[in-house]
């Protein structure tokens, strides 16, 4: 589903040029969960943005769905986003001027989906977040962890075939970490594509592969098992 | 204000130095507009004031009937000046009584060579001098009035005719023909004099030049004015004085009534308390506007500062100590603001002393009051716009200081979005404004004044020369092909304009209406380009036109009240109406008509009369020699000024009137589309700080940037249309309360294109931003995170 082929990407500001991905190779399969884990500044959430075509990289190719989308403008990638891939961030990033049930919407109006039908899909991703009696709450009245749940609802409510998440449980306790980690887990089982990014250990076990990030390079690729190992 | 105070002010003032010139710039076009504004009014309320007696003058006038139909009466002088003079000084209550005589254009001068053109001079008696004030050179006032042939001068026509030579006991001439003493110099009258004479010539001197005498019956340019004793009551004296004549024959419907002098000027410019207020109106918009700036830029502003705010907090700054720093900044910087504008004021007024047509000083320096004033209201300002920030400011805790959420704060987004709510009223009340003079301007300008006033001149002479005959004289002239036509006329529209009353056939006895009499000769409604609507005109082969027969306006057959007004008499019946025209305007293009009365007197060019040509488009240049050297040959003695038509209409006192309010107002909407633009600016950066994250999350999930543009844009819209409502019947009610015969409806159109201007004035002011908002780069959006 995903492949990238020496990705670099490169900041620059008048001074200093900083490179945030030297190299990068990587390839998901349809289906799969893969935890991406680096220290602070490692290129994770760089990494995020280009593979949910956020940002173009600086060199190298990138092919989702097999064709390659590394170059295109602005309003092409938007055109390829819309439906196909799902965000969730660490800080939630829900529209606080508007409800939650408009929020889940949001995706939907821009794919032009008729009203009646938007209403129907919105509901039943609420229901299944367990989260429809807050459907018209804003969200400040809302715990963290409902935010979160709120969050996912929106990425997945359009049925995406990739689901990015950004360290969908830094904000949250343990309890809650624990729940949106089953709600991703349960996703991937029904066959959605999940990539996150974690700084914990914890979230990390519910994927099949991890990817370590060392200052913009992938220094290793294990599967589950072996994480496993390294950590006994 | 505390010294540490002031200087951290001052410093904060130059680091934030985009924010403080932006706040400094709105409030300094705030205070100049109000300077200028104040100026004004107060200019124009202290018309006549520099006159000691000035609440114990009055002008003695007589009501008339307007006509049969129409109860409203008009003043004008009472007939035998000096009779109503002399009969008014026995009541109680009147001090003295005098008539003045305005001579209107003459020709002074010192040698025959050079011929000065004065405009403004007066006939007075001895007691002129007691009622007016006048400060004479050697600090006498005159005491020898009562003999002909005095004159008294402004120091500005003495150092015109004598070029600083002393003026006194030397002699000048008038109009080449009378030699007069000039026993008195003064110093020259405040510009806002209703009365305002470069010469004054002692009152018997008229009637040996002129024949004309106080004791006559017909009062044509006299003024009377009476001075009441102190403490005198104007309204019992009114009453008193009301039916003087009402006994006599022949005057049963006249009655007499004082009007104020402080209402002369009132009396002599069309809406003048309208245009008093509405500058007003304008002032106080202006620098609310200019308040609403500064408060909105600096909340904006403030937001950046919750950091600073929250070290100095942490450090130990009690909230007292934040409140007067943040009332310390914006103090400081009204006053700047204050200093600048009075400068720039100084520097502004030659430029609106042209436009307005005044002649204000900049008298603020060294009279400390008004500085007093000025910087009182400014530290007031000061206060008023720094108040709300620095309260709120202050009163937010320290974590939601560092944590930034002050920002969504959302009653002060509200009450951002009221000010620019108001700005934009104002402004749409403003451009509606603006536009409704610039149609009724340009109407006024363009309407049809029922005579044609273009490629024609006229000469104004007055002579005792007999024996030339204007028929041979027109004749002579008309041989040249750069005059197409010619006629004479005792008055002519828009240069000089008689007045009077008529008694008609079928009218109440005793009542007289008032009207605009003219003497003219064969031709004058034919060479003018007025329209002959019924009967016929003035012809040469009636020999009994002239003196019996007459011409009337539309204007006369309807106040007179004649279905058929051919045939009818008028003046006891001496006149029978021959032809009616069409109306035109004679004094000016402000004023409803009155009625007119055209009698034929085409004999001999004797006395004062108006000589009108119009001349072959293009040979203006031989048009004028040629009257100038046919003039001249023909009357060597008296002075005389060849003029356009055109000027005269232009320089005619409503007409300018209505030219600067125009300007004014247009001047005005400038200064508060530009404070509008300032606000929005502020607002507008505001905002898309504040939506950046929803920017954000709306374009990762697919929104396309033309839609942002459009939400962003949309709150702008919003408070615009509100803005409408609120500005619209505002603009109702001044259209209904402006007076005015010629007055335009207010026509919808004009309040579409004010909001169009605002909408464009709008996206001027916020395209670019918010577009560039929309077409940011999502990831650069979230990052503020």
């Amino acid at each position: 589903m995903i492949k990238t082929v020496n990705l670099d990407k490169i900041f620059r500001t008048d001074e200093v040029e900083t490179l945030a991905l030297d190299q990068v190779s990587l390839e998901v399969k349809n289906g799969e969960f893969v935890a991406v884990m680096g220290p602070s500044g490692c290129g994770k959430s760089t990494l995020l943005n280009i593979l949910g075509m956020l940002d173009n990289p600086t060199a190298g190719e990138y092919y989702f769905d097999g064709s390659e989308v590394g170059r295109l403008s602005e309003s092409r990638r938007t055109d390829i986003r819309k439906g196909n891939i799902g965000f969730v961030f660490q800080s939630f990033n829900l529209i606080d001027e508007i409800n939650v049930q408009d929020n889940v919407e949001l995706p939907l109006v821009y794919l032009k989906i008729k009203g009646q039908k938007r209403k129907d899909m919105v509901n039943s991703v609420l229901e299944r977040m367990k989260i429809s009696h807050r459907r018209n709450h804003y969200p400040q009245q809302l715990s963290g962890g409902q935010q979160q749940r709120v969050a996912i609802a929106r990425a997945v409510v359009a049925n995406p075939k990739l689901i990015l998440a950004d360290e969908p449980t830094g904000n949250l306790d343990s309890k809650n970490g624990l729940e949106v980690m089953n709600l991703l887990t349960e996703l991937n089982r029904e066959g959605t594509t999940i990539i996150m990014v974690t700084h914990s250990l914890h979230d990390s076990e519910f994927a099949h592969r991890i990817v370590n990030l060392f200052d913009g390079s992938i220094v290793t690729e294990n599967l589950k098992k072996e994480v496993d190992k390294v950590l006994l | 204000m505390n010294n540490i105070i002031f200087r951290i002010s001052i410093r904060n003032l130059l680091k934030n130095r985009f924010t403080s010139g932006v706040c400094l710039l709105g409030l300094v076009v705030g205070f100049v507009a109000v300077i200028l504004v104040s100026l004004f009014i107060r200019y124009e309320l202290s018309w006549d004031k520099h006159n000691r007696n000035y609440d114990r003058i009055f002008l003695v006038q007589r009501n008339v009937a307007l006509s049969a139909t129409n109860a409203a009466t008009g003043s004008i002088t009472p007939f035998t000046p000096a009779v109503t003079a002399s009969l008014l000084e026995e009541y109680p209550g009147f001090e003295k009584v005098t008539s003045v005589y305005r001579a209107g254009d003459r020709f002074l001068s010192v040698s025959a060579e050079r011929q000065y053109r004065i405009e403004e001079g007066i006939y007075a008696d001895n007691n002129y001098f007691d009622l007016f004030t006048y400060r004479f050179a050697d600090g006498q006032q005159p005491d020898d009035f009562g003999r002909p042939f005095m004159v008294v001068i402004s120091e500005n026509l003495a150092g015109r005719l004598f070029e600083g030579a002393g003026a006194e006991g030397r002699v000048v001439t008038i109009d080449g023909k009378h030699d007069l003493v000039i026993v008195g110099v003064f110093a020259d009258l405040p510009v806002n004099s209703s009365i305002r004479p470069e010469y004054i010539i002692s009152m018997p001197t008229l009637e040996r030049t002129e024949g004309i005498s106080p004791d006559g019956i017909e009062p044509a340019s006299f003024l009377t004015f009476a001075l009441m004793g102190q403490g005198a009551d104007p309204a019992a004296a009114t009453a008193a004085i009301k039916d003087l004549f009402a006994g006599r024959e022949g005057m049963e419907m006249e009655t007499l009534r004082l009007g104020a002098l402080a209402d002369m000027r009132f009396d002599s410019v069309p809406d003048y308390y309208n245009i008093i207020w509405i500058f007003g109106l304008i002032g106080v918009f202006i620098l609310s506007m200019s308040v609403f700036n500064y408060v909105n830029l600096s909340i904006a502003g403030s937001s950046v500062r919750g950091r600073e705010i929250a070290i100095k907090k942490i450090n130990g700054c009690k909230r007292g100590g934040l409140i007067m720093q943040f009332l310390g900044e914006s103090m400081v910087l009204s006053v700047i603001a204050l200093a600048i504008s009075l400068y720039l004021t100084t520097v502004l007024l030659p430029f609106f002393n042209s436009i307005m047509g005044t002649a204000i000083e900049p008298d603020f320096y060294g009279n400390w009051s008004v500085v007093a004033l000025f910087a009182a209201g400014a530290a007031a300002i000061g206060l008023l716009v720094g108040a709300y920030p620095a309260f709120l400011m202050s009163s937010n805790s320290i974590v939601n200081l560092f944590k930034g959420e002050f920002r969504a704060g959302s009653d002060r987004i509200r009450l951002r979005k009221a000010l620019v709510l108001l700005q934009f009223s104002i402004s749409v009340f403003l451009i509606c404004l603006s536009l409704f003079f610039l149609i009724q301007v340009n109407h006024l300008t363009t309407k049809d004044i029922g005579f044609d006033r273009e490629n024609m001149i006229y000469v104004q002479l007055t002579t005792s020369a007999e024996g030339t005959f204007f028929e041979e004289f027109r004749n002579r002239l008309l041989q040249s092909p750069a005059i197409l036509n010619a006629s004479m006329s005792e008055n002519l529209p828009f240069v000089n304009f008689g007045g009077g009353t008529i008694n008609r056939e079928g009218g109440e006895p005793g009542e007289r209406v008032r009207y605009r009499p003219n003497q003219v000769s064969y031709d004058f409604v034919g060479n003018m380009g007025i329209r002959l609507v019924r009967g016929r005109d003035f012809s040469r082969d009636h020999p009994s036109d002239i003196s019996h027969a007459c011409l009337v306006n539309e204007t006369a057959v309807r106040y007179f009240g004649w279905d058929d007004p051919i045939g009818r008499r008028l003046d006891n019946n001496r006149f029978t109406v021959v032809g009616v025209v069409a109306d035109y305007h004679v004094m000016d293009i402000h004023n409803p008509l009155d009625p007119v009365v055209l009698t034929l007197a085409p004999g001999g060019m004797t006395g004062s009369r108006v000589y009108a040509f119009r001349y072959q488009p293009g040979y203006r240049d031989e048009a004028v020699s040629l009257l100038a050297s046919e003039f001249g040959r023909e009357f060597p003695d008296d002075p005389f000024e060849i003029e356009e038509l055109e000027s005269a209409f232009m320089n005619e006192n409503a007409y300018r009137g209505y030219q600067t309010v125009k300007k004014a107002v247009l001047l005005f909407t400038g200064f508060s589309i530009l404070l509008a633009v300032t606000g929005l600016l502020g607002l507008v950066s505001f905002s898309v700080v504040r939506r950046t994250k929803e920017i954000g999350i709306r374009k990762i999930n697919g929104c396309p940037d033309g839609t942002i543009f459009l939400l962003l844009n949309r709150e702008f819209f919003v408070l615009l249309g509100i803005s409408l409502v609120v500005a619209w019947p505002g603009v109702w009610m001044v259209h209904n309360a402006f007076p005015g015969a010629y007055k335009l409806p207010l026509y919808p159109w004009i309040l579409l294109a004010s909001a169009a201007a605002i909408v464009a004035v709008t996206l001027a002011a916020t395209g670019w931003q918010t577009w560039r908002a929309a077409r940011r780069n999502p990831v650069e959006a979230l990052k503020y995170e």
